[in-house]
């Protein structure tokens, strides 16, 4: 199990951060990501893998409007 | 797409007769004035019924207290009409002001002008920021604002001649009323040789201004690439109804040339090193980014479908399996890339993306081949997810014609959709619209509602008068369920949505509802922040996000700053801050205070930018109380806005809602109707959005009932006699 924005959602084998921005339909560009309060660059999303069990904090920042 | 984008209909040929025609009505000399730290130190005032013309000194008290754009509007209108005043009096006025920073070429979106107005759909203040050159054109000829009031016997314009140092209002008989045509014909007609077409802006409506209340006004900017003027809309609130009210055809500035430091900065290296910056930080990261410069606010169309937040059928739904045919790639393609797009010298954030070569389906100008300025993603969200239409040529179509009739997309789209909305559960009908179809998805049917808006014929005419007024028409001749009605038109305080959902966020009910002008984005958009994020769960939290974001943009609009290049573009070690701090974007909040400071000479910090922006948003919701608005029983939104109102919304999304009523709620959905758990809903999302308003009108220093204390408007500096005998009636 993961925890993402205090929201649950099912963990799997081998999750990188990108697995998990899919798993949650996210596809706003403008993201931060951090896992367990460290923070990831965008460049290293599809191979960092996140730990079963992780806090996971996708804050989106604001655009538009 | 390959096209030749200077081919286009040209509407320049009879400049010479036309003008021949024009008779000077008055003419005015001044002497030049160049700016100093930002401002020229006096504003243009013109009325229309007298013809008289003079300039008036700007204070120091109003630099201090009202800084420009929108602080100078509110205090000049403040000043011009009485409580009493409607928006069609001769005293009401337009005012347009670009604030001390505003023309500055060195710090990306920099051109922007605030326009302010006696609102014709709100009765109340209205402000709109819009790009293109006028603003900065004009300061650039000598005035820091200009005032319009009255209005004249005849069809006229007002022409600006910063290079003569004349204002001359003259009868202007057979120029065209509609944008995209009078743009050309006055920049050709003031313009002394190509060379000089690009120091020349034209504002002007259009005929759906002139039937309609949800005009917008165009302020055009010359294209050198494309030869063309292009146009920027100040579209809130329904200015262009009011310009074209006075019987105005069109407002041109001709200015001197433009240079690097007109306006002589106090400390130009600092205001240029904090530009160099962000041209590098959008060269580096726009196209990793939102791609800004390729498809302008466009991007988010895919975006907010995937979020459930854009508003398709009247908002009653999220998203839309078709929304992939107005996506942003499909506008990637269509747009000219490779174009500057700046809509003023030295934006490099370029997104106002223009369609070229699109050729004009229906109405007038059927068969021209013209270039669309847009569509942006309200224009997108509104005209054609809200309304069933998702077609991108019959966007660009009703795009351009909102734009050249002066019409406003968003209160358009908005409108649009509710009369839909009342079409489809038989508030309306074929016999009530006079025969047209407003089934959702009919392209050709809201053309046909925009062509009558500037025939003044049909019910096209209904609709323009926007959404509050239609309501009580249906409501008076009984078409339908008041309620019904009520809950389903989007508007508050008379103004039109903008084009989010905000059902799912209660920051963002109170992000449109608890605005000062009516629920328009521009003041708070809070939605990721609190709906994905889940950052600021608190009504506590809440409030504090309502505090300081409509009071960090209301900066802006002081300024003459474009809101965009603040966080549409992010630096890459922003995430170095706390993640609400982040949100704030810290490194371009301090670029913001270096460049005041580097312009006006007058030091400003983070806090200082807040509490310079709170006086004139304190003083903005006097106003409103002073003309009739502005307390709690007016912030309130319809129920559309915070939850499901009909079957098909609660079914549509019912394990979200069904979760909520369990885990929110305290209710187990099993067994009960619909119907029950609509109501369930509703007294739950009402009362938290009650409590929402108490947490917010705490933070802001106001009473329960929306009214700011006396203790908020001396900590604000603007306990002026006149502003504490407004709100003590309302403090007793």
């Amino acid at each position: 199990m993961l925890k993402v924005n205090g929201e649950k959602i099912k963990y799997r084998e081998g999750m990188t951060v990108t697995d998990v921005i899919h798993a949650m339909k996210f596809n706003f560009p403008l993201l931060i990501v951090k896992v367990d309060g460290v923070y990831i660059p965008r460049d290293e999303y599809g191979n960092r893998q996140v730990p079963d069990g992780s806090d996971v904090e996708i804050i989106h920042l604001i655009s538009g409007g | 797409m390959a096209y030749d984008y200077t081919k286009r209909t040209a509407y320049h040929d009879k400049v010479p007769e036309m003008r021949k025609a024009h008779k000077v009505l008055k003419e005015w000399t001044f002497t030049p004035r160049q700016a100093d730290q930002g401002y020229t130190n006096r504003t243009l005032y013109v009325n229309l019924t007298t013809l008289e013309i003079k300039e008036k000194a700007v204070t120091q008290q109003m630099k201090d207290l009202f800084i420009g754009g929108r602080g100078f509007g509110l205090w000049y209108l403040w000043n011009a009409i009485k409580p009493t005043t409607k928006w069609n009096d001769p005293e009401n006025e337009i005012i347009i002001s670009p604030g001390p920073l505003g023309g500055n070429t060195q710090y990306p979106g920099s051109g922007k002008s605030l326009v302010v107005s006696l609102s014709p759909t709100t009765g109340i203040p209205i402000d709109s920021n819009v790009g293109g050159y006028f603003g900065p054109l004009m300061k650039f000829s000598g005035f820091d604002a200009i005032e319009i009031q009255g209005k004249a016997s005849t069809q006229c314009i007002i022409v600006i001649d910063g290079q003569a140092g004349k204002v001359i209002i003259e009868e202007a008989p057979h120029e065209d009323a509609n944008s995209h045509v009078a743009a050309e014909q006055f920049t050709h007609m003031y313009a002394k040789d190509h060379a000089d077409l690009r120091n020349v802006s034209v504002v002007a409506a259009g005929q759906g201004a002139d039937h309609a209340l949800i005009g917008c006004l165009n302020f055009s900017w010359f294209d050198v690439r494309r030869q063309a003027a292009r146009l920027k809309q100040a579209g809130r609130g329904g200015i262009g109804t009011v310009f074209r009210d006075k019987k105005l055809k069109a407002l041109v500035v001709h200015a001197p040339p433009i240079k690097g430091d007109m306006n002589k900065p106090a400390d130009l290296d600092r205001v240029a090193k904090a530009g160099i910056k962000m041209h590098k930080e959008l060269a580096d990261h726009d196209l990793k980014q939102c791609k800004m410069r390729r498809q302008g606010t466009a991007h988010l169309v895919e975006i907010m479908d995937n979020y459930d937040l854009l508003p398709v059928h009247n908002f009653q739904f999220g998203n839309h399996p078709d929304t992939k045919k107005i996506a942003s790639w499909i506008w990637d393609e269509r747009f000219t890339q490779g174009i500057p797009d700046g809509c003023w010298y030295g934006c490099s954030m370029q997104c106002s993306k223009g369609a070229d070569g699109h050729v004009v389906k229906t109405g007038p100008y059927k068969g021209h081949i013209v270039t669309v300025d847009g569509p942006e993603y309200e224009t997108a969200a509104g005209c054609a997810a809200n309304c069933g239409i998702f077609d991108p040529d019959w966007l660009l179509e009703a795009n351009f014609y909102c734009d050249t009739y002066g019409i406003d997309t968003i209160s358009f789209g908005t409108s649009c959709a509710f009369v839909m909305e009342c079409f489809q559960r038989g508030i309306l009908n074929k016999e009530r619209t006079g025969g047209l179809d407003l089934t959702w998805g009919n392209a050709e049917s809201q053309l046909e509602l925009l062509h009558q808006m500037a025939r003044g014929s049909g019910f096209g005419v209904t609709v323009g008068q926007g959404i509050a007024k239609m309501k009580e028409e249906f409501i008076a001749k009984k078409y339908g369920d008041p309620q019904l009605i009520r809950d389903i038109g989007m508007e508050v305080k008379g103004l039109e949505y903008s084009q989010y959902m905000s059902k799912e966020s209660l920051a963002q009910q109170g992000g449109y509802a608890l605005t000062n002008k009516g629920p328009q984005h521009d003041e708070a958009w809070l939605i990721f922040m609190d709906m994905v994020n889940n950052q600021i769960p608190s009504f506590e939290n809440k409030a504090e996000a309502l505090y300081y974001f409509p009071l960090f943009r209301t900066w802006f609009g002081l300024n003459g700053f474009c809101k965009l290049p603040w966080n549409d573009v992010e630096p890459p070690d922003n995430h170095q801050h706390p993640p609400l701090e982040a949100a704030k974007v810290p490194e371009h909040v301090q670029n913001y205070c270096d460049v005041f400071t580097g312009i006006t000479g007058r030091t400003l910090t983070k806090d200082g930018l807040i509490a310079m922006s709170e006086t004139v948003y304190q003083f903005q919701r006097v106003f409103n109380i002073r003309m009739g608005k502005g307390l709690r029983q007016h912030d309130v939104p319809p129920y559309r806005s915070q939850g499901p109102v009909t079957k098909e919304e609660y079914e549509s999304r019912q394990e979200r809602y069904d979760k909520q009523l369990k885990e929110l709620i305290g209710v187990d959905p099993a067994g009960k109707t619909v119907e029950e758990k609509i109501a369930l809903h509703r007294k739950y999302r009402e009362d938290r959005y009650q409590k929402l308003m108490d947490a917010v009108y705490k933070r802001r220093g106001w009473t329960p009932n929306g009214v700011p204390t006396l203790e908020t408007l001396k900590r604000c500096r603007i306990d002026l006699p006149e502003v504490v005998e407004v709100v003590k009636p309302h403090l007793k």
